[in-house]
């Protein structure tokens, strides 16, 4: 998209200087010597570094249009490349009581690859946020909507629950260094990533330890109750 | 209430009295009726006010009456005034000897900061905390006509003794005063009162939680002293801290060479009032504290419960409260 929009302002710049003439070539912008994203050729393995993309036929037609009716088109493409992702995984260890339902946290575990860490103490306590933010999405904060008339039933923080500081297990963040050019200093994100995967963890430990798949967070008591009543598994 | 007042977060304007004593707080009290509203901790009293589904035009602050503050031990009894709030409770180390099931229930009531604030006779006569009363329903505990909670949203609520409303005792020391057969002292009509008998059904009035009327005041709980009594209060919650019980058990009895005498079982949060189950009562009664006996005191105490649509766990949580208490007090 950015690239596609630098291609339109230079075609509109051109105009405005006088170049008038309709455009030739549809051949999608892409700068080797900016970008970040190298172009990886899928037969040999190795990286292009002036890659020709073409647009589908389709697109072209459609490009082709919009110009030989007096439009401007501007067009770009994006490689997306896995190495400048951050990527992470959490393992959680749980206690399902099979005679209510009550589901106990006992330790979580976050790895993060957030490239070359700039400061430690501030990215562990990143991951101890984001790991106490999906524990609650995963076991108590919900907002509740009255099924009859539609009105939400908390509005106010305390009914929200969030997790209380007595309620947080131990939290282990291991952070994989893996550093890339593309960030300033090799660092890659590390904001909102810990939160996403501690209720997906939690949800898989509940299935190892009881064989009930959760399909509904958060996983309060009724909830993996009744999953353990269907399931036949109550003691 | 009604929908409008979702929003409103500010109480209409009203007079603050502050009297010194008992006798003139009650006449404040007798003098404006249920048009006054007595003040304590003000932990419950404040959100009505501010959500104006109370808008007295008096409220009688009673934090300036030191006679409500009193905590006498004798040989025979413990008198607490219902003023000491749940932080005194808590960090009271004679009474963490004498009755270490209070002090438990003190200490697991919501989060520090509001035990500091948060009185005795405030959380024995605390309003009921379902959201439907609370929220903008029009139901009969609110003088409605309708109950939401039993086709709605109801995980929270009552297995016992509900009659048209679902409510569930929100205290937490109620559960363990009951247990040890407190009694309850009132000014400004009756004397005296059995705890348990302050607290009132929805059979009975499904508009009140307790029996105090407008312009009484509840001066303080006496707790009898008996000998070799053991006493224990658990407390299961959501969250750990800052959350009310989804149940609750006291257990009280006198230990007699390892058999039980005088059982207590209280449930909390299960029921519109301190739940003493009988039943499970019976099944322990004098008899030694082993894992055959407290496991039928544990089945027992579901016997005749209802549960709704989401509340069915709560019968296995009675059933775990029961065992775990019964076995942490076994010798």
């Amino acid at each position: 998209m950015y690239n596609a929009a630098i291609d339109l302002r230079r075609q509109l710049d051109a105009r405005k200087r006088g170049h008038t003439a309709p455009r030739t070539d549809f051949t999608p912008h892409f700068y080797p010597a900016t970008d970040i994203n190298p172009y990886v050729d899928e037969t040999t393995g190795r990286i292009i570094s002036n890659p020709q993309p073409k647009l589908s036929p389709a697109t072209e037609a459609l490009a082709r249009k919009i110009v030989a009716e007096g439009g401007a088109v501007g067009l770009g493409f994006y490689v997306w490349n896995p190495a400048v992702e951050a990527w992470g995984a959490s393992f959680a260890e749980v206690e399902v009581d099979m005679e209510t339902g009550q589901v106990t946290i006992l330790k979580l575990v976050a790895a993060h690859d957030c490239g070359k860490v700039i400061h430690r103490l501030g990215a562990e306590a990143q991951v101890h946020g984001g790991s106490i933010m999906g524990l609650g999405y995963a076991m108590t904060e919900e907002l509740l909507i009255d099924p009859h008339n539609g009105i939400p039933m908390n509005q106010s923080l305390y009914e929200y629950r969030p997790p209380s500081a007595l309620d947080i297990p131990p939290i282990v963040p291991i952070l994989v260094e893996e550093a890339v050019e593309a960030g300033p200093f090799g660092a890659k994100g590390l904001g909102e990533n810990p939160m996403f995967n501690a209720a997906a963890a939690i949800a898989n430990a509940i299935f190892n330890a009881t064989g009930v798949r959760m399909r509904e967070i958060p996983f309060t008591w009724y909830r993996v109750y009744d999953e353990l009543k269907r399931a036949g598994k109550l003691a | 209430m009604s929908l409008w007042q979702i929003s409103i977060d500010e109480p209409k304007p009203f007079e603050l009295l502050q009297p010194t004593s008992i006798h003139e707080a009650l006449e404040l009290g007798a003098r404006h009726g249920g048009d006054a509203a007595y003040l304590a901790g003000g932990c419950d009293l404040l959100d009505h006010l501010k959500h104006q589904t109370m808008a007295p035009h008096y409220v009688i602050n009673l934090k300036g009456i030191a006679e409500l503050r009193h905590a006498r031990i004798t040989k025979e009894k413990i008198d607490l005034g219902a003023l000491i709030t749940l932080g005194e409770l808590e960090r009271n180390r004679e009474l963490a000897r004498l009755l270490p099931g209070l002090v438990k229930a003190a200490s697991r009531v919501a989060t520090p900061q509001i035990r500091n604030l948060g009185t005795l006779g405030g959380n024995l006569l605390q309003d009921s905390r379902c959201s439907y009363y609370r929220g903008p329903w029009y139901c009969y505990r609110a003088g409605g006509i309708t109950c939401d909670a039993h086709h709605g949203i109801n995980s929270e609520h009552a297995i016992f003794g509900a009659e048209r409303c679902y409510t569930v005792s929100p205290s937490d020391l109620a559960p363990i005063l009951v247990a040890l057969d407190s009694t309850a002292k009132i000014a400004g009509g009756r004397n005296e009162l059995p705890l348990a008998e302050l607290f009132v059904g929805p059979d009975e009035n499904i508009l009140a939680m307790h029996r105090l009327k407008p312009g009484e005041l509840l001066v303080g709980v006496t707790v009898p002293q008996r000998a070799n009594q053991r006493s224990t209060f658990i407390k299961y919650a959501m969250r750990q801290s800052w959350d009310f019980a989804l149940a609750s058990v006291a257990v009280v009895f006198k230990a007699d060479t390892g058999r039980c005498r005088d059982c207590r079982i209280v449930l909390g949060g299960i029921a519109p009032t301190p739940w003493r189950s009988f039943t499970a009562e019976q099944e322990i009664e004098g008899k030694l504290l082993a894992a055959a006996n407290i496991e039928s005191a544990a089945r027992a105490a579901i016997e005749g419960a209802k549960p709704l649509k989401h509340n069915e766990y709560k019968l296995g949580l009675v059933k775990k409260l029961i065992r775990t208490a019964l076995t942490e007090l076994s010798p």
